[in-house]
């Protein structure tokens, strides 16, 4: 691998790495007012809160409380639930409310959701205008333009399949190899198949044209960097036909 | 449909052997598909309102298929068998594509100012059933021109199709391969009840070690995930180190005060919880730009397989010995399915206008197309479909057009209804690719398989939607019995995306990380590595021992091996894993039945 191509690499890849830290390192949290900010964060880490616990205590949705009311809401939370009880996940579920036993007899036990920490924010992120900002784009943008230097480098670097040397002729001779090694053996089938059961057809195919087959593919990008894209697809798909 | 002469010779069986075309396309053939694909229909759409996955059908019908066709019927033709196959898989897409989507409606209809969203009148099951239907068809034609590129030119690995066409092989393919079949299928099958009876699904390898939970390492106990590693080999690699980028190196990195926003260890405690609000928004956009780089990128062979196609079809005017459906049908079909979509839309609810119903039909067709190109090169590399994140790209954007004038319900109802005309298609477009590969190695016609395709996909929704309504009637959706994870999982976000709260920031600056990867000229890591992103890391953990296993064996023994016994062994470990799946599904029913009738 030449020097100029490492350095593509490592530009690609530094670049996707801190486009990516810029992409989460800032997260919803940060764009909230400080007081919901802080009692968020006085939540023990495995909060699991009821999701119509905001209309039971203010009779308002999540999303409609004041940043003061919120905060309420979180204080009116009476203990940290047990680790045997708690959930984490968005998509975690408890029980609704129990009903009375004759109720418990006619209906099913619908499931309804509960929140924690991370859904509490992203319900409260809906009251801030834009969300944007939740993007470190100041470190995102340079990241990818370095990574991008970095793919145009891969791509203008890129190596011939047979190593970037020889004659178009001396390059493409272990695919005709391949293909006439193939040939030969078809000529054998073709010999032997009147006289063959198709199971017997299938078993030469498998153990006789199968790796000629795979040794011509496993080369096929010599095509594309001699010959180009195009021709690479008009040949792929004789040779695909014939396989 | 064929033209068999028998000869003299006869096989062990006492069955003679004909000369001359194999049965393919026969309606004895679809027939069967249609038959064992109800049968697998019913039990997967229900496992998948139960417990929230979906299971491809193939591996499946291919086995019953032989026992129908060859051992009842005397029929041996291994590409007649294929066609079965295709059928029944197809009748099966519908299981994912509407029971994903569709009982949303039914979740959603318990949120204040969203109770009649559920109210299935005749003329929406007809317009649900109409537009699933369309997807189907859709999602097939979009699909069938990018088997030249991905098949023939990429030769994406396909483990699912590999595994499928081990089965229709085997019984012509010697004694050796057919004992490494069958032993893979004993071992995973038998490790897999053994996991099921322990209730096992994971091991805590770090817990073990006692190595901090932040670096995620428990592993899936799974070896049909090792298998698909395996037959991925090398290449697969690259999803692998999606999964390390984030665990090992971003996640780290975010933790560090200097660097992370304070709380990122109070807010998201654990590597799942990093994983739902980090990674997985931001690899649903990584994987949109992939594709849409790699599209890009392989424009020129995008443009010569369509070249090829018409080709073909000048070349051959569409006789039978032309391998390829007519470019024309595929146009015709196209159109044809973007303008019921308009009308799908437009009838969906009265409060729609025919601009926002175009609108709705343009966006989704076109999204069709990017989802099934996604979904096919990701089944294609790893045999995962992020078939969820596309819904829920597809219903975000479809919600966003709907509630714009439009009261909620009226924007849910046509969301959810031209949502799943756009998850049947991307069901479709994965099983379609999945089903050619298996085509190309056991010697079919494509445009046999393709037709066969077409005459399953229609059976499904007419299934699902019945089996849903009847189901949600006997013990309503949502409910302990019933509490369809994949469509509550939908139905929150939509819930969200009413009250504007779709991360739609991170799928923007994701996408544009998948596209700088996609345009590097490193072929397909860029939905490689977003796939990495996107699943969980104990999946990616074992499908990398898979990969690991494949480089080791071609290391040591040459790829030869891995063609005489290692890839027999790695399908036969995904066939005996999805066999006790399905045992355990149906296992799950009789229980269920036999309870309800208690």
């Amino acid at each position: 691998m030449n020097s100029l191509r490492m350095f593509g690499h490592v530009l690609l890849w530094a670049g996707f790495l801190t486009g990516s830290v810029g992409m989460l390192m800032r997260r919803e949290l940060d764009l909230l007012p400080e007081a919901e900010r802080t009692a968020i964060l006085a939540l023990s880490p495995t909060t699991s809160v009821a999701s119509d616990l905001a209309n039971q205590v203010s009779g308002k949705s999540w999303a409609e409380l004041e940043t003061d009311e919120f905060v309420k809401v979180l204080d009116s939370i009476p203990k940290p639930v047990e680790p045997s009880e708690q959930t984490t996940s968005e998509q975690d579920t408890e029980e609704a409310p129990a009903s009375t036993p004759a109720e418990e007899e006619t209906k099913p036990k619908v499931v309804v959701p509960s929140l924690n920490k991370a859904s509490l924010i992203q319900l409260r992120t809906s009251r801030i205008e834009s969300l944007w900002p939740t993007i470190n784009w100041y470190v995102y943008v340079p990241a990818l333009l370095v990574g991008g230097i970095g793919a145009a480098l891969l791509r203008s670097t890129k190596p011939n399949a047979n190593g970037g040397g020889g004659s178009s002729g001396t390059s493409l001779e272990p695919l005709r190899t391949a293909l006439a090694n193939l040939l030969a053996e078809v000529g054998v089938l073709e010999k032997e198949l009147p006289q063959m059961a198709p199971e017997e057809v299938v078993a030469f195919i498998d153990d006789r044209c199968v790796r000629h087959c795979n040794s011509f593919a496993d080369q096929r990008e010599i095509i594309k960097s001699l010959l180009g894209l195009s021709r690479f697809g008009e040949i792929m798909s004789e040779f695909a036909s014939g396989e | 449909m064929s033209n068999m002469k028998p000869i003299g010779k006869e096989r062990p069986g006492g069955v003679k052997i004909k000369r001359g075309e194999y049965p393919e396309l026969t309606w004895t053939a679809i027939m069967v598909g249609w038959g064992l694909g109800t049968l697998i229909t019913i039990s997967v759409a229900y496992a998948a309102l139960v417990v929230g996955f979906s299971i491809e059908g193939s591996e499946l019908a291919a086995i019953l298929g032989w026992g129908v066709l060859r051992g009842i019927m005397k029929r041996t033709s291994i590409v007649e068998n294929n066609i079965n196959q295709t059928a029944a898989s197809a009748v099966n897409g519908a299981s994912a594509g509407i029971m994903f989507t569709v009982p949303a409606l039914f979740i959603l209809s318990r949120t204040e100012g969203l109770s009649s969203v559920a109210d299935f009148t005749p003329s929406l099951i007809a317009i649900l059933t109409l537009a699933s239907i369309t997807g189907c068809f859709l999602g097939i034609a979009f699909v069938v021109p990018l088997r030249k590129q991905m098949i023939d030119f990429d030769r994406l690995a396909y483990p699912g199709g590999v595994a499928v066409a081990t089965i229709l092989k085997s019984p012509g393919a010697g004694i050796r391969k057919a004992l490494l079949l069958f032993l893979g299928i004993l071992l995973a099958g038998t490790v897999k009840l053994v996991l099921h009876y322990f209730e096992l699904e994971k091991f805590d390898l770090g817990a073990a070690a006692g190595i901090p939970s932040m670096w995620n390492l428990v592993f899936y106990l799974s070896l049909m995930t090792v298998g698909v590693g395996y037959l991925s080999g090398r290449g697969g690699l690259w999803f692998g180190a999606g999964g390390f980028l984030c665990y090992f190196v971003i996640a780290p990195i975010l933790r560090l005060e200097m660097i992370g926003s304070p709380g990122v260890q109070a807010i998201l405690p654990t590597p799942d919880d990093m994983r739902k609000n980090l990674f997985l928004p931001s690899g649903i956009g990584m994987l949109i730009g992939a594709a849409l780089g790699g599209i890009i990128m392989a424009f020129p062979l995008i443009r010569s397989a369509f070249k090829s196609l018409r080709q073909s079809n000048q070349r051959f005017g569409g006789t039978q010995t032309n391998d390829e459906m007519p470019l024309a049908l595929l146009y015709a079909a196209v159109g044809l399915g973007a303008v019921a979509m308009i009308v799908i839309a437009y009838l969906s609810v009265s409060e729609m206008t025919l601009p926002r119903a175009i609108g709705m039909a343009v966006l989704g067709t076109l999204w069709i197309w990017v989802a099934g190109v996604i979904v096919s090169e990701c089944v294609g590399r790893t045999n995962w479909s992020p078939l969820s994140g596309m819904t829920l790209i597809s219903v975000t954007l479809l919600i966003v057009i709907a509630k714009a004038g439009m009261s909620a319900p009226a924007a849910v109802v046509s969301s959810i209804v031209v949502g799943a005309a756009i998850c049947m298609a991307i069901s479709q477009s994965s099983d379609m690719m999945l089903d050619l590969k298996s085509g190309y190695l056991t010697g079919a016609i494509p445009k046999r398989q393709q037709y066969a395709q077409y005459l399953g996909s229609w059976l499904g929704p007419l299934l699902v939607i019945m089996l849903m309504i009847a189901l949600n009637q006997q013990y309503q959706i949502g409910s302990e019995a019933l509490a369809a994870p994949q469509a509550t999982a939908l139905a929150t976000v939509m819930d969200g995306i009413l009250n504007d709260n779709v991360p739609v920031y991170r799928y923007v600056a994701g996408s544009g990380l998948g596209f700088l990867l996609a345009t590097s000229g490193l072929g397909g890591i860029g939905v490689l590595v977003a796939l990495g992103f996107y699943m969980p890391f104990y999946i990616v953990l074992t499908y990398t021992i898979g990969n690991l296993l494949r480089m080791a064996s071609d290391a040591a023994f040459g790829g030869e091996f891995a063609h005489r016994v290692g890839i027999p062994v790695a399908a036969g470990l995904m066939i005996g894993e999805a066999l006790v799946d399905i045992g355990v599904t149906f296992v799950a029913i009789g229980i269920n039945v036999v309870g309800g009738l208690g």
